[in-house]
């Protein structure tokens, strides 16, 4: 039976949370993703909080962020998302997980900034590549036309890998967490974290639930 | 510990866990006993034998340290001094292999040596008094007939002035034990008759969880309403649903009896861990089931201050997402989050939900973080936990100077124990590094 | 149990031990038992377990990708061990095998043991005559049976579970039982075994130091699966556990604390250590008996600093053999995709090994291997192909799954033959924050590891064909596998040895040297269990002296 530690979803009483924890605690791969007009709903709730990340860490880089800030009214089609609700779901469309978590996409997001402003750049581009319906690959196939391949590819590794940046600037934001670790969840923990008692691993492991690797190979010894 | 000291009580005692194997043997190679005296029917012994082992004997008269079965030597700490436990074994020389069951009830039942010298209440002669004459008749054929006798005497207690008078004891007695049998309360069923003789009789539960007065004496208003077993805390088993455990199943309270944890809810350690491990678990279905049901109806007791049951707080944490990568580098660990993440997430993982099996439980919904004290938090972290029941052994390993893991220190304990109430438990609850100390010193 | 005296920063003890890893503590455990004061003396910091593993967690991917081990253990500034990430070249390697001795070692109290992964192996009988079976390399002044009863002490003092059934022991002459039987299979190991095990691999259980039961106070092990670079529950047998013990038993011992000369007198006894601490005072250590267990470069690389006047060529090096015959289990991987899911990563990081090439007639001639299956989750290089595929959603996860269940790693160890010229010496050039010269060590691999390597591949290439391999491939580099040997090596010849059977210098009655710097063969085994017997049979040999002195 997996155990779900690390993209959360046990579901506990929710009296003890608001809407973004709740939010946060949807179970993970959900059947649908959200309209994206619903989802401006859930973004303007959650706007308070993300406006209030960003004037820490000090970003105004888009403009429009100052004009949102404030300005807190329900389902407006006006009114532009802050770049972090945007990082989010374009995380979510590049990777087709809907359950991440909006704190570290605001964190991914910041340290992006940091670590590599030429790719950072080039994230406004991508999300308007964003078609509703698309899947990952799609959007990532979109991403390479369009010539912005690096900055999808980079915000997918990231994403995977919870390391943010490849060359002297690096940030980590997740480990346990790191998508990378989601796949064989069933099988096995992120390293450090047990998956069960003493001697959990005599049980046969989960079933395959995939194809094997193809026959016509590379190299065979 | 807030409470004064004369309301300490004494240590809980520690079991030898190869009781029953050991005790078995003995059942074996001692039918044939050495004494020319009865020889008693083999039903008889067997029955006495599982008495012995629900009025946990042993926890006391057998010394941890690698003591032989009943030999006695065991220092106890009590708040007036150490009381050594005596050799129950049917040596001659040394033990009750003089006593004829006449003398053997009376120590039992009135706390009276076959010398005529008083024992002190540290040996439950106020619970067991309520023993029937069958059932001491059973535990006198085992204990001459199934118990390999010991020629070794056991150390002599010497307690300072002036309660190394024993003969204050009558004057004690005069006041607190009621010598008498148990009687059964027509009123209510048979099962919760047996549940009550278990729990009054043999088990003594109010022994750890009725507080006690300045004289040490059970506070009979107050049956079951908690109390300390330093540096532990046995809590109130009332039927309060807020204070107590009436907010439980009959099916959990049993559950737990048998296994020492339920999930989610609640998981034994200290002197309980002992209990489950030594005793309970080897109770029959029926006497477990009558336990429960003799609980369920102890009158509620409720603390002032508790609002919400024990097992009714917290949620999963989310320290992943806010502080992963955020404090690096050697000498990070300070706060009570990185402690926890350091030191306790990978077996209770990072968002407190504890293993599938609950083998590491889940944080939150636990009525050791939920409590409306920490003595338990601090003492599982400091000593952890080692419970040997139902074919399983359940090992948290401790977190003291003595800790091949990583000893913590006091500042560290409390900073973790701080997060764990806020996050996963009871976040009116603080610990202090003084609080940490204390219970350091407790053991 | 008598402490020892401390005075103006200074300490007098019977023994003094420098090095605080699994050596030095079984040393001053079995010393101080007898009643023995000791002080023991580590260059490096004390390490917090929790701290450690938090720095792990926080380390970038290309970090733990690389299997950097060392980055997340703090080192005094005074005491450096090698870095990767980056390089700080506190070692100079040269020689057309040079980069193959990159080792990674913790200079800390507990030392090493901190991040292995508790493979607890003997050598075999044979392993002990090499020069006499083979005809190459050297045969060892004592005998795998003079070894076997300290053996079984060391596997008791450390845990270690094996295999109760004699068919899984290598080897299966044994005086008794392991503490505990095999840590179990998972499917992998099993299913591994299966296939292979017809044709000879023979693959077995790796004994190691931990249990599947707690022990002594220790957690049983629940597969962290992150034994490199450090066990997050500290079931896995680590030398804290026995520093841990002596301070229990008044054993001093002072962290940050970096020994750098060594006096003797007339006849060559030593009498004194000097060392610096944090604050770079110097301070002195007295005792009646001294051992230097700092490990394998280490320890040779303080033999040749403390060189003076009556030493001139370093301390106990009259033989010119300190810091020659430098050995390594020099390895190499192998990995590819199976045809079936065999999913390993379940577990221990290192559970079991085949062995069916760890002796033969052709040890006249090529290096022996050993094969173990490696049983750290494949999830980081699974996810770095698959994001080098451009994969993403559904995809990419599919691809992770399937890398990580049908991905094999299989890491082979060689046999290097003592050889004089693969040597540390002192740098001319480099000097630490201390002023004390770093090492260098030059490590050329000839023929008869060259060979082995091949032979290991002729071999692999087999056990791929039985499982329909794809992408399989093997590492030409040959890469360090941290088991540090010969550079204090032991024989009977005062005039081409260091030290004697009981890890004696020839030089200096009252000077010891155990751990893998004596050990004439290396086997293809992990050397911890044999430095630790080592270890124990100085202590025996020191009480000894101690008492009729």
């Amino acid at each position: 039976m997996a155990t779900r530690i690390c993209l959360g979803p046990v579901k506990e009483t929710r009296d003890e949370f608001g809407p973004l924890e709740t939010a946060l605690l949807a179970p993970p791969m959900a059947a649908a993703a959200p309209h994206p007009n619903a989802r401006r709903g859930a973004a303007t709730t959650r706007r308070h909080i993300v406006v209030g990340i960003s004037a820490a860490l000090g970003f105004f880089s888009f403009g429009r962020l100052s004009s949102a800030a404030g300005q807190v009214q329900p389902a407006a089609p006006r009114i532009v998302p802050p770049p972090e609700a945007e990082f989010l779901a374009l995380s979510r469309a590049l990777t087709g997980h809907h359950d991440l978590n909006a704190r570290t996409a605001g964190r991914m997001w910041a340290a992006f900034g940091r670590t590599d402003a030429t790719l950072f750049a080039d994230f406004p581009a991508l999300v308007h590549l964003r078609r509703h319906g698309q899947t990952a690959p799609e959007l990532l196939r979109s991403a390479q036309t369009a010539g912005l391949g690096d900055a999808a590819l980079a915000v997918v590794t990231a994403w995977y890998t919870g390391t943010v940046g490849t060359g002297a600037k690096v940030e980590v934001v997740a480990y346990a967490d790191a998508l990378m670790y989601w796949p064989t969840r069933d099988a096995m923990p992120p390293p450090s974290y047990v998956l069960g008692g003493p001697a959990w691993w005599v049980e046969p492991p989960p079933p395959l639930r995939v194809s094997s690797p193809p026959r016509s190979a590379v190299s065979a010894p | 510990m807030a409470d004064s000291p004369a309301a300490g009580r004494f240590r809980p005692p520690r079991s030898w866990r190869r009781l029953i194997p050991a005790a078995a043997l003995c059942l074996v190679g001692f039918s044939g006993s050495v004494h020319a005296a009865t020889i008693y029917p083999a039903e008889t012994v067997r029955r006495g034998h599982y008495l012995a082992m629900a009025g946990d004997c042993t926890a006391c008269h057998t010394n941890p340290k690698g003591g032989t079965p009943f030999a006695g030597g065991y220092g106890i700490a009590s708040p007036l001094g150490v009381i050594y436990s005596t050799n129950i074994t049917p040596s001659r020389k040394a033990g009750i292999g003089g006593y004829t069951e006449y003398q053997f009830a009376r120590a039992l039942r009135e706390g009276v040596r076959a010398d005529g010298t008083h024992l002190y209440p540290a040996m439950p002669y106020t619970a067991y008094t309520g023993l029937s004459d069958d059932d001491v008749h059973a535990l006198f054929a085992y204990f001459q007939q199934a118990v390999a006798p010991v020629d070794i005497l056991a150390p002599k207690t010497h307690l300072p002035f002036p309660f190394n008078l024993r003969f204050s004891m009558v004057l004690w007695n005069a006041f607190f034990l009621k010598n008498a049998r148990y009687e059964a309360d027509p009123s209510r069923s048979a099962v919760w008759n047996r549940g009550a003789y278990v729990v009054t009789a043999l088990e003594h539960c109010g022994a750890c969880h009725t507080p006690r007065n300045l004289l040490m004496a059970e506070k009979t208003g107050r049956a079951f309403a908690g109390g300390p077993v330093e540096p532990w805390y046995a809590p109130n088993i009332t039927s309060d649903p807020i204070s107590g455990i009436g907010g439980w199943s009959h099916r959990e309270i049993v559950q737990y009896l048998k296994t020492g944890a339920v999930s989610p809810k609640s998981q034994a350690a200290g002197g309980m861990a002992e209990a489950v491990s030594d005793s309970l678990q080897y109770l029959h279905p029926e006497d477990l089931d009558a336990i429960a049901t003799y609980l369920e109806t102890i009158p509620p007791v409720r603390a002032g201050t508790d609002t919400r049951a024990a097992f009714d707080f917290g949620g999963p944490a989310e320290f992943e997402a806010a502080l992963r990568g955020v404090d690096t580098g050697q000498g990070s660990l300070a706060s009570g989050a990185a402690l926890y993440s350091g030191n306790c997430a990978s077996c209770h993982q990072p968002a407190g939900t504890g293993t599938s099996g609950q083998t590491f439980p889940v944080l939150f919904h636990n009525t050791v973080t939920g409590a409306n004290r920490a003595d338990n938090l601090i003492s599982t972290i400091l000593y952890g936990i080692d419970r040997d029941a139902g074919g399983r052994r359940v090992f948290m390993p401790r977190f003291d100077d003595k800790s091949y893991i990583q000893p913590l220190t006091d500042k560290q304990i409390s900073a973790i124990s701080n997060y764990v109430l806020q996050t996963f438990g009871n976040p009116k609850v603080q610990v202090s590094i003084a609080d940490v100390a204390a219970a350091r010193n407790g053991r | 149990m008598k402490a020892p005296v401390l005075a103006d920063g200074d300490v007098a003890a019977d023994v003094v031990i420098v090095g605080a890893g699994v050596v030095g503590a079984m040393i001053a455990d079995q010393l101080a038992g007898e009643g023995q004061s000791v002080v023991m003396l580590d260059s490096g910091p004390r390490i917090d377990r929790g701290q450690v593993v938090e720095n792990w967690r926080n380390m970038p991917i290309k970090s733990r990708a690389g299997s950097d081990y060392q980055g997340l253990y703090p080192q005094s500034p005074f005491a450096p061990a090698p870095l990767y990430f980056p390089p700080n070249n506190y070692i100079a390697l040269s020689g057309p095998d040079g980069q193959s001795y990159a080792q990674d070692y913790i200079r800390a109290v507990g030392g090493t043991t901190w991040h292995w992964a508790a493979s607890c192996w003997r050598h075999l009988p044979v392993d002990f005559r090499m020069k006499s079976t083979y005809g190459v390399g050297r045969d060892w002044p004592i005998s795998y049976d003079d070894l076997e009863p300290y053996y079984c002490r060391a596997e008791e003092e450390m845990g270690v579970s094996g295999p109760h059934d004699a068919v899984l022991q290598s080897p299966s002459r044994r005086s008794r039982p392991y503490p505990s039987d095999m840590v179990p299979w998972g499917y992998s190991d099993t299913r591994f075994a299966e296939v292979v095990d017809p044709f000879g691999y023979n693959c077995v259980p790796i004994p190691q130091a931990r249990m599947v039961q707690p022990w002594n106070g220790r957690p049983a092990c629940c597969g962290n699966n992150n034994c490199m670079p450090v066990c997050p529950i500290g079931a896995m047998y680590n030398a804290v556990h026995h520093i841990q013990r002596v301070e229990a038993k008044g054993v001093l011992v002072l962290a940050d604390s970096v020994v750098y000369r060594i006096d003797t007198d007339a006849n060559n006894r030593v009498t004194a250590i000097h060392w610096y601490d944090a604050d770079r005072r110097t301070h002195k250590a007295t005792g009646r008996a001294f051992i230097i267990a700092c490990n394998g470069i280490e320890t040779p690389h303080l033999l040749l600093m403390a060189a003076n006047q009556m030493n001139p060529a370093g301390i106990a090096n009259s033989s010119d053999q300190v810091g020659r015959n430098m050995m390594d289990h020099s390895g190499f991987h192998c990995t590819f995709l199976a045809d079936e899911p065999l999913w390993f990563g379940r577990g221990p990081e290192q559970t079991s090994c085949m062995v069916g090439f760890r002796d033969g007639a052709f040890r006249s001639e090529y290096s022996a291997n050993k094969m173990i299956l490696y049983n750290i989750t494949r999830a980081i290089p699974a996810t770095q192909q698959a994001l080098k595929m451009g994969l993403a959603g559904q995809a990419l996860d599919d691809e992770i799954r399937r890398r990580v269940a049908f991905g094999v790693d299989i890491s082979i160890s060689l046999e290097p033959l003592p050889d004089p010229n693969n040597r540390l010496t002192l740098s001319k050039t480099r000097r630490d924050a201390l002023g004390l010269a770093c090492p260098d060590i030059y490590y050329e691999l000839g023929p008869y590891v060259h060979k082995g390597y091949d032979a290991a591949c002729d071999q692999l290439r087999h056990i791929g064909k039985l499982f329909n391999a794809t992408e399989f491939d093997i590492t030409t580099k040959l890469n360090a596998n941290n088991h540090l040997m010969g550079g204090t090596i032991m024989g009977s010849d005062p005039k081409d040895s260091v030290v004697d059977g009981n890890c004696r210098a020839h030089d200096h009655a009252n000077l010891w040297l155990p751990g893998g710097g004596p050990m004439p063969s290396s086997s293809v085994v992990n050397s911890t269990l044999s430095m630790a017997a080592l270890a124990l049979k100085s202590a025996d040999s020191i009480a000894s002296i101690l008492r009729k002195s």
